[in-house]
Parts: C-alpha cells; structure tokens; sequence
C-alpha cells in the first residue's frame, strides 16, 4: 500500500513526502543518512514496521534535500537545514505537533529539532543515534580519522556496492541476498556518490552534545546490544546527558530497526507503547 | 534557541550627521528581521536577538558587519545556543544568556565570536572557525571553548580582492541563484553570464560560493535546476515530454533524454509511462 507521493517547498527546494496512517496522533519518520521514500516500500521488512506504525499514527515520511525524491539541486544541507525540511513538511500535512522518530543520523536531527521546536514536539524516539561521528576522549566510541576516511573511500570507490561492507549494518541479513540488494539499490536510489560523500563528511563535523540537556520532551532511545556501526555506550552516554530520557536496549547487533528480533520490536516495542501511552489531552488536536 | 548578541562598540562619525536610512539600529533591525530573527532586548546600540537557527544567526552577522562599514560604525557579535525564558517582547532571560554576556564582554571590535556548542552545529554552513579563548563556567568548573568564525568565502575574496560587497547570506544566495534560473527557464541562452549578471555577482565569486555551498559548478546548477523543474512538468502530467524539455531550455529532445538520465538514472519517458 505504498502512499501517493507529494511534494512541498522548504524554501525553494522541493521536498518529497508521504503521509498516511489514521491514527489520532502524527508521527514523523526522519531517515537516517540517505533514504528513498518510494524505495523503502519495496523492502518487505519495512514495509511491515511502517503498516504498524500507521495503525495507532497518521506517519509522515520524507527525503531530506538532496537524496531520495527530493530535489538534488543542492547536495549538501546544514543541520539546520534538515530541521527546516522536517518543519516544512509537518507545516504541508497540517501538522502543529508531532512525534518525532529519528533512526541513526536521523534521531541526531531529530534532537536538535526536539530542543530547538519543543512547542512542535511531542515526543523524541530515535534508534542508533549518535551525538557525533569523529573520536574524542571525552566520546571514545565514535570512528577515529582514519576509520572515517575508510568509509569516504568506500563511498568514492564502490557507492552501494559490495565493498561498502552494508552488512555491518544489518548482519542478521548478511546471508539474505535479495535484502542485502535491497540495500545496496536503497542507497543508490537515495543519494549519488558525490552527494553521499559530502554527507558523510560533513556528518563527521557535527556534534549535539552540547544541546542533548536542552530536550526537555519526553525521550525515548532505543538500540541493539551489539550494534556496530554505533556503538551501545553512545546510546547509553546520549540517555545520562538528555534529562528524564529513558533508554531500551534490545537483543542483537543490528543497526537497522527494521531487520533482526523485529517481532520482539514490534509486538512489545515501548515505541508503540509509548506512543499509545501518550495523555489523551496531548493526542487530539496537536 | 539560538541567541545573539550585537553591540555598535566603536561609530568613528558623528551619530547626529547619519541620515535617518543609514542609521546602523536600523539597519540591524533590518537584517534580523531578514533573517527571520527576533530582537528581544534593546538598549543604547545593543542588541539581543534569537535565531531559529545557529547558521541563520552566524550569516546574519557576517552580513551585519559587512553592511556596516560603509556607515563607519563597527561591531562585535557574540552568539551561543542554550535554554532561555522569554517573557515578553524586551525580556529574556536564563543560564544562555548570561553565558552570552560573558562572551559579548571580551568580544572585539569586527569579530564575531562563537561557544563551541554553536561551532558543532554549524558543518557545512560554509564557515571557518579559529580558537579564540574559552570561559570558565564557575558552577562546573568546565571550560567552554570560543571561536571566532570567519567566512571561507570572504576571506578568498579578501585574498583575491574581490568586492564582497553584492553578497549576502548562503541561504538568500542561493534562493536568488535558485529564482533567476527559474525566471530564465525557457530561455536556452541563458547562461553561467547572465547568472552572473543578474545576481550582481562576477563569474568567479558565483563559481566558488556554489562550489561551497551547492558542490555544484554554475553550469551544473542551471542544468539541474532546468532537469528537476522539468521533471516536476512531467510528473505533473502537464507537459509531454517534448513541451516540458522546451519549456525548460532544452530545444532538442534527444539531449534533454540524455541530460535526464544523468542526473536521475533514469529516461524521461519511464516518469511518463
């Protein structure tokens, strides 16, 4: 049941998103890296967390600029144009205030548009998110320089292909071929070379650490005991610095919601729970 | 939120001389309000104002200062991002802003001084940032790192003596870049020239200001502007694919194609089917 895809403008980029879902509260999904909404439908996995998903929220998908559907015009964007592109998307739904998902990169974003927009956020709920991508001794999980420039090389010489080492991010489907395809082509389809490169690099300068104690929403992070591609200390580290924010660590080492105990995820996720639990009066009329 | 602090700290001419349009309040008022920031507190040629954002605040002041000097007037600029209560439109308070104010204290003249909190946030934004100092907060005794930020783009210029003085900020640059390639859409002279002309700026600013801010070159940018518009006629179902190709600048059909499946991986005519 693949949604109609719309577009809005954040400025005068386009931005392409979905919305469906008749649940009575919103819930925006931002991508982690580089995604394609049309693609993401194809991926039966996925599929199936976004089905549940819409049956307690109305859930908004979209591609930041620059990848996916929307427009590549511009191939880099700031952080802080990312939150614009999720404002500009809540604001063509009609929606004053959402849940926010964000999944790796994505839940970095998200935090940032959690502390900056508490009045347009009800609640922050990530996976695998991390609050910087470079070492430093005060965050000793995150790639050294040279584990970085490991991946930009992987990206520059080998784009969604076999060398980019995606089972990391996914190893219980590392034996799953037609997942495994999925992905490659999911990434190709979400971002060119160039455009992930720069990403990439520029993902390396950020750092949120500084605003984490600013979320003042109700938190929620979640992730894999074993995930590789962010390490379990940066979610645990993220929880102690974001007051009240609860922390659910889950079985498994992969770095992708969708894939692995997703039954487990699903069925008793405290995502659901928490969005089901949500006091009635913040429900109608966000 | 992200918060800013401006002082007029040094006005080398005769305030009563000033016109009334050349006034530097004015004009700080000004560049705020396009920057879709809020001036919170005001008093004797100090300013504090929000930001939606870090990077808007950061392009603010670069501009400010740059607007600035043709009425002898200097700034200095501090900005950090924290928690702050506003109570009323000239009231604002809270641990950020008194963390401000101990930035504004040491801020020089002609600098615009940033915390480190603000710097993390700000890849990609086209910004270079040199270690300027740091605070000591007295409650943790923690020291929080200071930067002054220069513009990459302005300090080429300043090298190369280019006249800085068309700029303006990366975002309204580039909605301008964005809009005269749409104006000119269906022309298929228009080129990186024209471009050039119409947004005031010579070839070379134009060439590496999107280099920074796009990674596009000025003749990759009105192609793919001309692309994605033309891809937006076709989905719309419009246009055939011919008339949106024209509509766009392209007057030979077979080129478009080829463009298109470069830029989107795909022929024109599988959005059609």
């Amino acid at each position: 049941m693949k949604p109609n895809t719309q577009y809005t403008k954040s400025g005068r980029i386009n931005i392409a998103y979905q919305v469906f879902g008749d649940g009575i509260v919103d819930l925006v999904y931002i991508p982690g890296w580089v995604s394609n909404i049309d693609y993401m439908w194809s991926c039966p996995e996925l599929v199936e967390f976004l089905t549940s998903l819409s049956r307690i929220a109305r859930v908004i998908l979209f591609d930041k600029r620059g990848t996916g559907l929307s427009d590549r015009i511009v191939e880099l964007s700031t952080l802080e144009e990312r939150m614009d592109d999720i404002r500009a998307v809540m604001d063509a739904v009609g929606s004053k205030k959402a849940v926010l998902f964000g999944h790796s990169e994505g839940g970095s974003v998200s935090a940032l548009f959690a502390a900056t927009y508490p009045e347009r956020t009800i609640s922050l709920i990530t996976f695998g998110v991390f609050a910087k991508r470079r070492y430093a001794p005060d965050y000793p999980w995150a790639p050294t320089d040279e584990e970085r420039q490991a991946v930009y090389d992987m990206i520059e010489n080998g784009w969604g292909s076999g060398d980019m080492n995606l089972a990391s991010l996914a190893p219980s489907k590392a034996h799953d071929a037609r997942f495994m395809d999925w992905l490659a082509s999911y990434f190709r389809s979400g971002a060119s070379p160039s455009a992930a490169l720069n990403l990439t690099r520029m993902n390396t300068e950020v750092d949120i650490i500084g605003i984490l104690h600013s979320i003042k929403v109700p938190t929620l992070l979640m992730q894999r005991t074993h995930d590789i591609d962010v390490k379990i200390e940066e979610g645990r580290f993220i929880s102690r610095h974001i007051p009240g924010a609860k922390f659910v660590e889950f079985d498994g080492y992969d770095h992708l919601f969708w894939v692995g105990n997703t039954k487990r995820f699903l069925k008793k996720s405290p995502l659901l729970s928490a969005i089901c639990n949500l006091p009635k009066n913040m429900k109608k009329n966000l | 939120m992200t918060i800013a602090s401006v002082s007029i700290v040094d006005k080398l001419s005769n305030e009563k001389e000033l016109r009334s349009d050349a006034d530097p309040d004015n004009l700080i008022k000004q560049l705020v309000d396009r920057y879709r920031g809020k001036i919170v507190h005001y008093s004797n040629h100090f300013f504090l104002t929000t930001f939606e954002g870090p990077s808007k605040a950061v392009h603010c002041g670069i501009d400010m200062q740059d607007a600035i000097k043709s009425m002898d007037a200097r700034l200095a600029i501090g900005i950090h991002i924290g928690e702050c209560l506003v109570y009323s439109d000239q009231e604002i308070s809270g641990e950020a802003i008194d963390v401000l104010k101990d930035v504004q204290a040491r801020v020089q003249p002609d600098q615009i001084v940033v915390t480190q909190t603000v710097k993390n946030l700000l890849s990609g934004a086209g910004l270079n940032f040199v270690h300027w100092g740091s605070l000591l907060n007295a409650a943790t005794g923690q020291r929080l790192p200071l930067l002054s930020v220069k513009d990459r783009l302005r300090e080429d210029m300043e090298t190369g003596s280019i006249d800085f003085y068309a700029l303006s900020k990366n975002d309204s640059f580039l909605e301008n870049v964005l809009q005269s390639i749409e104006n000119h859409l269906s022309s298929e002279q228009f080129g990186v020239e024209n471009l050039c002309r119409d947004i005031g700026i010579s070839e070379r600013q134009l060439q590496r200001k999107l280099k920074l801010i796009a990674n596009k070159s000025p003749n990759q940018m009105i192609r793919s502007v001309r692309l994605h518009r033309a891809k937006e006629l076709i989905l719309s179902k419009d246009r055939g694919i011919a008339e949106a190709a024209f509509d766009t600048g392209f007057s030979n059909p077979s080129y478009f194609s080829k463009c298109f499946k470069e830029e989107f991986g795909i022929l024109p005519s599988a959005l059609w089917s």
